[in-house]
């Protein structure tokens, strides 16, 4: 076999690509047969799936990959024909040949020959151990691609395979998912946004058609009042030259005429039957490729099965995972972005979730324990639940954890219902437990999952049941790239409201608009409802003072919705959701752009971020409703400080304090919210919170830091951190004072702002 | 005195077409012809290969009352003007908003702003029939700008290029590398590069 | 091989065009007068000055017709000093014709007639006569041309 390198190389890569599939097919079979060890099926798809991969390695000559894949094979025809019985110890030794194969078949590996043969003369030796009815609890190397050639061979410590089991959760999917039935493709996401685009652009130009059609239409008219013109004129020749050559004439110009109406029709029926088709077909195109985004939800979570098991056996607990809806299908972007969320949740499922086998048998419950992965679609939007069927959360254990955090008093903490006592829990940094497992409370934990759901626009809540489990419901959108809207007129543009964060919308009278403390109001049900102009929110131009009705939209929930004034509504539209130029960063209050039928772009706005411009407006005072300008800014300029803080009670404390002592306050309720505040408004200074949702206070203060207007603003952090690192942390990333919370009653926050910036005015 | 081609020649072998086609080519010279022909290839030799420095094509193009030039190569796009829908909160005057080019949504700004230029009429008159707009760029770093009036690509060898002058704008400076004769106008020849990353920076 | 086919009176001639650098139209020529029969005139060739023979002239004595179809062929040659070059004018250039080198064969008649007439093909029109470039030109003719003042060398 002297084969050229290059050719040797390629029939690698065939081999890897059976290798993924038949891996699949294999590791199912195996978890399955470790519940059933007996069951024919699945033993015969397991061998079968040994025998094809032991043929396609000695095809390319690969013999360490014959060796593996032969013993397994034994194995498996062995427990087929009754001579051997699986045990897990089997099944792990054979699982453990899985990945070994997928160690063999990276080239990374061909380099290192002696460790691989030192790898696969212990997994032989696993196997030969197992079969000699071994230990349960000595596993395989789990041989992980790209694990250093001099990690031992078998592993000792449970606590070094529970990391890299743990670690297997960050891993990326298999590239190049295979199986499942129909074959699958790969192709860039730049590329599928293109043909989203280029398909809705060719539905828009099919489209023109009908309006063509329709401006033929009149032409047909036009020919038929021409008809009658020229009928007229016949009828009024003088009597006696019915014959003569002016009625010849009429006559010749009347059959042209029919000529002419009668190709007409011929064309528009021709157009028609083209519109129709054209018309379908975009449609279809357009379906098509939107559907094309989706994948079913199992694509995405199968290799999770073995992950389970795996991080459970290196924690000493038994569990199993339970998919759910896997033909669920799912935004291929949602999917992507869920695995890293997901697996947090499968971590800590198994580590703080589930007991351990004494524990739950004392409890009368089977020592396995189940881990439900559900997908489903439910009221419009992607519904995915991760429960766990072990202990609950001590909620009593919470409590106190929370106070020992010095998040809140030992009253406040009592007074705290169970939902928001498990809002708590999604808190950076935060965990329950002293001593930090080696898996999971690295502080890597629940905050990281939330943000990465609201970076998909979803939502994750908790939900526990002492002693029975605890489990997360996230609530996602069923796409990312198609959103219900109201379109609205703002400023003479179009911009889009999506749906979801409308709760209804109103055409009232001006004269039923109120004015409260200066405050424009209207009555709403049995609520007082502030009004704010959109053009106020978005800085664009003047509102339209014409007409006596205000188009409104209420947006916001309970005492905290607003009616949002805009021109004029133009009705509800379905948009595909396309990306802003990633060089313009966030914009604030928008979210995305899209296109209109008739190609003219629209602005999707951002809900949430509206919420706030009119939550800080109205509290800034500065609501100026349908009407009136604000008073110029006198001569001698107040000072302004900017206050970020996600808590209100803590905003509000803060600007009493600073408007007492004569400055102009600006509040921000987190730090995303807070560089959006401090880059389009001029402050003086600027108060900021560590611990914040979307962007925490060091992020923020980093991100000024390397801004070349801000670089210069000065930054107090005020957190409740009081450990010398964190000091260290706050000034090392470019704080200029470092304050806690606890030193608020007295005058050091005052004292520290004028040591900064002087006093308010002068 | 024309020369025809006897017809009992083995021209009849040929085929019809061929026969009609040589019959086309034994039609006299017209006047001055042969004349026109030894000019065209007297004069210097334009093709490449031999050609010591490398012709360049530009698009040329007016904002206000200035006349530009950027490197051909850049240009992916100059279509008829179009609505575009502004971005709240800028601070800027350089981005103007997003327009819808092909489907694709690309930002849209002043150049005129960038370098400096004044009096540039504004988009939405559309004045002249020449307006457009010209999009520039690779890839991802794509944008859009309305130019009040495109005269389209040309040409040039390197010895229409001339040195800016010292007085030139600091600003419009920055992007100009040279100044390029045409049409008896001075056309500032922008560096496409510097131009885009400029326009990157400017962005968010 | 490649050939590029003409006329010279009635008879079709061709010649090899890996050695023809480009075919220009009837450019008119500076005249020579007094030169050697044949050579009409010089032609400029990007400012270059190259000599122009009629070969309607030099074969038949009779000068090329000035249709469209009557060309001037440039051929390149190499000498003694490097390569030159050489422009030949004839009719009914419009034409290209695909033989192998040993479809044609000696006329027999070598002896009597000019150098530059070479080896035949024959086809169903007749015959077609390989022209050898180099050899249009007698060495004194060759020395005397390129010895004119300008001419390259």
């Amino acid at each position: 076999m002297s084969t050229p390198d290059l050719s040797q190389f390629s029939m690698l890569d065939l081999f890897r690509a059976e290798l993924e599939t038949q891996s699949q097919a294999l590791t199912g079979g195996l978890l399955a047969l470790e519940r059933d060890p007996t069951s024919a099926t699945h033993l015969e798809a397991a061998m079968r799936a040994a025998h094809s991969l032991k043929g396609s390695a000695r095809i390319i000559e690969l013999m360490p990959a014959v060796r593996v894949a032969h013993a397994m094979e034994e194995i498996l025809v062995a427990a087929q024909h009754g001579t051997l019985r699986l045990t897990r110890g089997h099944i792990d030794a054979l699982l453990g040949g899985v990945d070994l194969l997928a160690l063999i078949a990276d080239p990374a590996t061909e380099a290192d020959g002696a460790a691989v043969t030192a790898q696969i003369d212990g997994f032989l030796a696993a196997l030969a151990a197992a079969e000699a009815g071994g230990t349960a609890g000595e596993t395989a190397e789990l041989a992980e691609a790209g694990a250093p050639p001099s990690a031992p061979v078998s592993t000792v410590a449970s606590a070094v395979s529970a990391s890299q089991a743990s670690e297997a959760f960050g891993r990326d999917l298999p590239a190049g998912e295979t199986g499942g039935g129909e074959r699958m493709i790969r192709i860039t996401a730049q590329s599928m946004t293109r043909l989203l685009g280029l398909a809705g652009e060719s539905l828009i130009e099919a489209r023109r058609l009908r309006p063509f059609a329709d401006s033929l239409t009149r032409l047909r008219r036009q020919h038929g009042a021409l008809a009658k013109a020229l009928d007229a004129v016949r009828a009024s020749l003088p009597p006696g030259t019915e014959d003569g050559p002016t009625a010849q004439a009429l006559a010749l110009a009347r059959g042209t005429l029919e000529q002419g109406r009668h190709q007409l029709e011929e064309r528009l029926a021709e157009l028609d039957a083209l519109d129709r088709r054209s018309t379908d077909l975009a449609n279809r195109l357009y379906g098509e490729t939107l559907a094309s985004r989706m994948r079913p939800f199992e694509d995405g979570v199968r290799a999770y099965a073995r992950r389970v098991r795996d991080l459970a056996h290196a924690l000493g607990k038994s569990a199993r995972l339970d998919i759910v809806g896997g033909s669920t299908g799912i935004d291929r972007d949602i999917l992507d972005q869920l695995d890293a969320p997901l697996g947090h949740l499968l971590r800590n499922a198994i580590d703080h979730g589930l007991e351990t086998p004494e524990r739950r048998r004392a409890a009368g419950k089977p020592e396995e324990g189940v881990i439900r992965l559900e997908a489903r679609h439910h009221a419009g939007l992607l519904q995915i639940i991760v429960a766990d069927d072990g202990g609950g959360i001590d909620l009593p254990e919470l409590r106190r954890a929370v106070v020992a955090r010095r998040l809140i008093d030992e009253a406040g903490a009592a007074a705290l219902s169970e939902a928001e006592l498990l809002e708590f829990l999604f808190l950076p940094g935060f965990s329950m437990k002293e001593t930090v497992s080696d898996v999971s409370g690295r502080g890597v934990g629940l905050d990281a999952v939330q943000s990465m759901v609201r970076q998909v626009r979803g939502t994750v809540r908790v939900a526990a049941r002492p002693g029975e489990g605890t489990s997360f419901l996230l609530e996602l959108p069923l796409t990312l790239s198609v959103i219900r809207t109201l379109l609205v007129e703002i400023g003479g543009e179009p911009y889009a409201l999506p749906l979801a964060g409308i709760a209804r919308t109103l055409k009232l009278p001006r004269a039923q608009v109120e004015t409260l403390e200066g405050r424009p109001h209207v009555g709403f049900g049995d609520q007082r409802l502030g009004l704010v102009t959109a053009h106020e929110l978005l800085g664009q131009g003047e509102a339209r003072a014409q007409g006596d009705e205000l188009c409104l939209v209420v947006i916001g929930a309970g005492t905290g919705s607003y009616g949002l004034v805009v021109d004029d509504f133009l009705g509800e539209r379905e948009l595909v959701v396309r990306p802003l130029d990633p060089r313009l960063g966030k914009i604030k209050d928008i979210s995305a752009a899209a296109l209109m039928e008739d190609g003219a772009p629209v602005l999707i706005v951002d809900m949430d971020d509206l919420l706030r411009s009119a939550d800080k407006l109205a509290s800034a005072g500065a609501l100026r409703g349908p009407q009136g300008p604000r008073a110029s800014a006198p001569a001698n300029r107040r000072k302004r400080v900017l206050v970020v803080d996600d808590s209100l009670t803590v905003r509000e404390l803060e600007r009493k304090l600073l408007e007492h002592h004569g400055y102009e306050v600006g509040v921000a309720v987190d730090g995303m919210d807070g560089w959006n505040a401090v880059r389009s408004e001029a402050y003086d200074l600027m108060v900021t919170d560590v611990d914040m949702p979307r962007m925490d206070g060091i992020e923020l203060v980093t991100l000024m830091r390397r801004d070349a207007r801000l670089r210069a603003l000065p930054v107090m952090i005020v957190s409740y951190k009081d450990r010398e690192e964190d000091r260290r942390r706050g000034l090392d990333a470019g704080a200029d004072y470092y304050l806690t919370k606890g030193s608020f009653h007295d005058e050091t926050l005052i004292q520290a702002v004028t040591d900064l910036i002087g006093p308010a005015a002068g | 005195m024309t020369s025809r081609t006897p017809d009992n020649s083995p021209e009849s072998a040929r085929t019809a077409d061929s026969a009609r086609a040589g019959r086309l080519l034994d039609r006299p010279l017209p006047p001055g012809y042969r004349a026109e022909w030894a000019r065209h290839f007297a004069g210097a030799r334009v093709q490449a290969g031999e050609a010591d420095a490398p012709a360049d094509t530009v698009l040329i193009f007016r904002l206000g009352g200035e006349w530009l030039a950027l490197p051909a190569d850049l240009v992916t796009e100059i279509t008829e003007p179009r609505r575009s829908h502004s971005l709240p909160h800028r601070r800027d005057r350089l981005v103007r908003g997003i327009v819808n080019v092909r489907g694709e949504l690309l930002v849209k700004i002043a150049l005129a702003e960038l370098l400096g230029i004044e009096g540039q009429e504004p988009a939405a008159s559309q004045g002249t029939a020449f307006a457009r707009l010209v999009v520039i760029g690779r890839a991802d770093r794509r944008v859009a700008f309305h130019a009040d009036e495109v005269h389209g690509l040309h040409r040039h060898g390197p010895e229409a290029l001339r040195a800016l002058p010292v007085t030139v704008d600091k600003n419009a400076a920055r992007f100009a590398s040279a100044v390029l004769d045409w049409d008896g106008r001075a056309v500032g020849r922008l560096d496409g590069a510097g131009l885009l990353d400029a326009v990157d920076r400017s962005l968010a | 091989m490649l050939f590029l086919m003409f006329r010279i009176g009635k008879d079709r001639y061709v010649l090899d065009a890996a050695q023809i650098e480009q075919v220009l139209p009837l450019v008119e020529a500076k005249e020579l007068p007094g030169a050697p029969a044949g050579i009409v005139g010089v032609i400029s060739y990007h400012g270059e000055p190259v000599p122009l023979i009629d070969l309607g002239l030099l074969a038949t004595g009779r000068p090329v017709a000035e249709v469209m179809s009557s060309r001037i062929i440039l051929v390149r040659y190499p000498g003694a000093e490097g390569e030159h070059r050489l422009a030949l004018c004839a009719e009914q250039v419009i034409e290209t014709l695909k033989r192998e080198p040993g479809d044609f064969v000696a006329t027999g008649v070598e002896a009597g007639l000019p150098d530059y007439l070479g080896p035949v093909a024959a086809d169903a029109d007749g015959f077609i006569q390989w022209i050898r470039a180099p050899a249009l030109l007698s060495d004194e003719l060759r020395a005397l041309l390129f010895r004119l003042p300008g001419a390259a060398a």
